[in-house]
């Protein structure tokens, strides 16, 4: 934790040079005039023009900006069914039936910018003002350990006392935590950080604690509305020093990056493109493409008029073609919907493609904490809008939502196996793109589905959960590639019969 | 410009592997290990099944589709 003044500290974090590094002739990856001209290419595409950019996709190749234009115009009812069939099967293609689960936690909502839409900024009065102890960010982890959550997203207001040394400290916290279950025990196995752009030191550090992803969200790519919502006087004013934050991360050794907008600041179309292009960046500096896409829709907070009535606010239809839209043209990377949206709306993101999402989510400063405390009483169904950085959509449990979801004939994971194996950065981009990591997801989906029924499955999840686990299984056993790798299935079958009698934390 | 670890030298990493594969014929690659993550370092990009896996100093370590026999021959330089 920083003894700097907020003021002070603001001064030592931007570092020129590690914006200009990434500059090709002084100028940044986003040309606003060269995606407007793009976006301009190919309206009322040909129906013929739009199957054959379906294919590329189908065949897990990246779309061009001008192919990803093209699908944006779409708005031929039955053309949009069959782009949302396409993303749900390239989905199945490269990650299998899975739905990986994950938890976020706040751990500060002390912050130096004052950025328009959000419930966080420091000119927000009514925003109780708090950071977790190490103490309370155990009682948070165990809180949420106890659920049957395997991974974190931990995240942290821009402030001198949520510093990168105070991450590391919280990180290390969340990974000591363990809890016994009900047949096992629990703990986290994967902590990704969504965190403010910070220096390759800083990140460094970030990497030595062992992080997963390193998420940071450009909010919006268009030039003018981030200054509009970003005042140029507050750290994160700096437009270019966010774009490059997840450059900075690869050089730091963060192989797993994490990109996002926040739609409904501006056109959601330009969004879609500005995520485009941070991909296509990534991939020729690096040769690695974004871990995730996340595509948070802006949300009311309170002390934050902009959240209710932008122009640009993105209504249900518009979302769910722009969660196809990007499916389509990044079809090898994980797509997150969380729970800002409705239940109704992410069952349907969720068939046009997406591969995680979270649940039983709190997003209020000791919010696990506060919730169990309060579990019987009136406050604790209650979102607390003073605490938190929006409202969310959906606030029901894991339970509930494994549940909903095996209805659905979708199976949950909670599979972190990629991360502690080596598939990795440019390791699992390979093996995505040739469809052979989907593979392991299908079984190590089944490994950690087990393991949640065994330990946390309330009876009624349970019930419908051990049909899911057997329809998997006769898939499994029904495959060619299964049946072709004898070792692998062998060492499958192994650690399934271990995980029953009892161990945890196994994985191919 | 691309993803480094700057304690060890991704050629001969890979030099290790292929040796490994010429005369064991077994598939690896190397990790940097921190914590509960193994990163892919350097190596064989395209195992299916590699369930062994060998710790070869406290942040570096080595995952491979079958038994390395006298792993040890080839790492004792790194």
């Amino acid at each position: 934790m920083s003894n700097l003044s907020p003021a002070d500290w603001k001064k030592q974090v931007i570092r020129q040079d590690e914006i200009d590094k990434y500059l090709t002739n002084g100028k940044d990856f986003i040309d606003e005039q060269q995606i407007m001209a793009e976006l301009a290419i190919g309206k009322n595409p040909d129906k013929q023009q739009v199957r054959d950019i379906m294919q590329k996709s189908l065949a897990i190749n990246r779309l061009d900006p001008t192919e990803t234009a093209m699908l944006m115009h779409v708005n031929d009812p039955e053309l949009l069914k069959e782009m949302r069939q396409t993303g749900l099967e390239i989905k199945r293609k490269v990650y299998d039936n899975r739905i990986v689960f994950f938890a976020p936690l706040y751990c500060s909502n002390l912050c130096v910018n004052n950025c328009a839409y959000c419930g966080f900024k420091c000119e927000n009065n009514q925003e109780k003002r708090r950071i977790l102890t190490m103490d309370e960010i155990r009682q948070e982890t165990e809180a949420v350990v106890a659920e049957g959550h395997k991974r974190l997203i931990m995240v942290y207001g821009e402030h001198p006392s949520s510093d990168a040394d105070y991450m590391v400290k919280s990180i290390k916290t969340a990974y000591e935590i363990t809890k016994k279950a009900k047949n096992g025990e629990g703990n986290i196995r994967r902590v990704n950080i969504n965190a403010a752009p910070m220096s390759t030191k800083d990140l460094k550090k970030l990497w030595e604690a062992g992080i997963g992803t390193y998420q940071v969200f450009q909010e919006t790519y268009d030039k003018k509305t981030y200054s509009q919502v970003h005042p140029p006087s507050t750290l994160k004013g700096d437009y270019r020093w966010r774009l490059y934050a997840l450059h900075r991360a690869m050089d730091a050794g963060i192989d797993d990056v994490a990109i996002g907008a926040l739609f409904g600041l501006y056109d959601w179309r330009f969004e879609v493109m500005g995520l485009l292009h941070h991909t296509m960046d990534l991939e020729k500096q690096f040769g690695i493409g974004p871990h995730t896409i996340s595509f948070p829709r802006l949300m009311p907070a309170s002390g934050s008029p902009i959240s209710e009535n932008s122009p640009y606010l993105v209504n249900d239809n518009d979302f769910l073609k722009l969660v196809t839209v990007l499916r389509l043209s990044v079809p090898y990377t994980g797509m997150i919907v969380t729970a800002r949206e409705s239940a109704e709306l992410r069952r349907k993101a969720i068939l046009c493609g997406c591969t995680q999402t979270d649940a039983s989510t709190k997003i209020g400063i000791g919010g696990y904490t506060d919730a169990l405390k309060e579990l019987d009483s009136y406050e604790a169904a209650r979102q607390q809008e003073d605490e938190q950085q929006f409202m969310l959509g959906d606030t029901r449990s894991l339970d509930e939502v494994v549940r909903e979801l095996a209805e659905m004939g979708m199976i949950t994971s909670f599979c972190t196996a990629g991360y502690r194996c080596g598939r990795t950065g440019e390791k699992i981009m390979g093996m995505l793109k040739h469809c052979v990591e989907g593979k392991f997801c299908k079984l190590n989906a089944v490994l950690t589905y087990r393991e949640f029924l065994e330990d946390y499955a309330s009876a009624e999840t349970k019930a419908v959960g051990e049909k899911i686990i057997e329809e998997e299984i006769r898939q499994i056993k029904s495959q060619p590639y299964f049946q072709k790798n004898t070792e692998l299935m062998n060492n499958f079958w192994k650690e399934y019969e271990l995980i029953k009698g009892g161990k945890r934390d196994v994985y191919i | 410009m691309s993803i480094s670890n700057d304690n060890y030298d991704r050629q001969e990493l890979n030099d290790i592997c292929k040796a490994i594969l010429q005369q064991q014929g077994i598939r690896c690659y190397f990790c940097e290990v921190i914590g509960k993550r193994w990163s892919f370092m350097a190596g064989d990009e395209n195992i299916i099944a590699a369930p062994h896996r060998y710790m070869l100093d406290s942040k570096l370590g080595i995952i491979a589709d079958k038994k390395i026999m006298n792993l040890d021959k080839y790492t004792e330089n790194l």
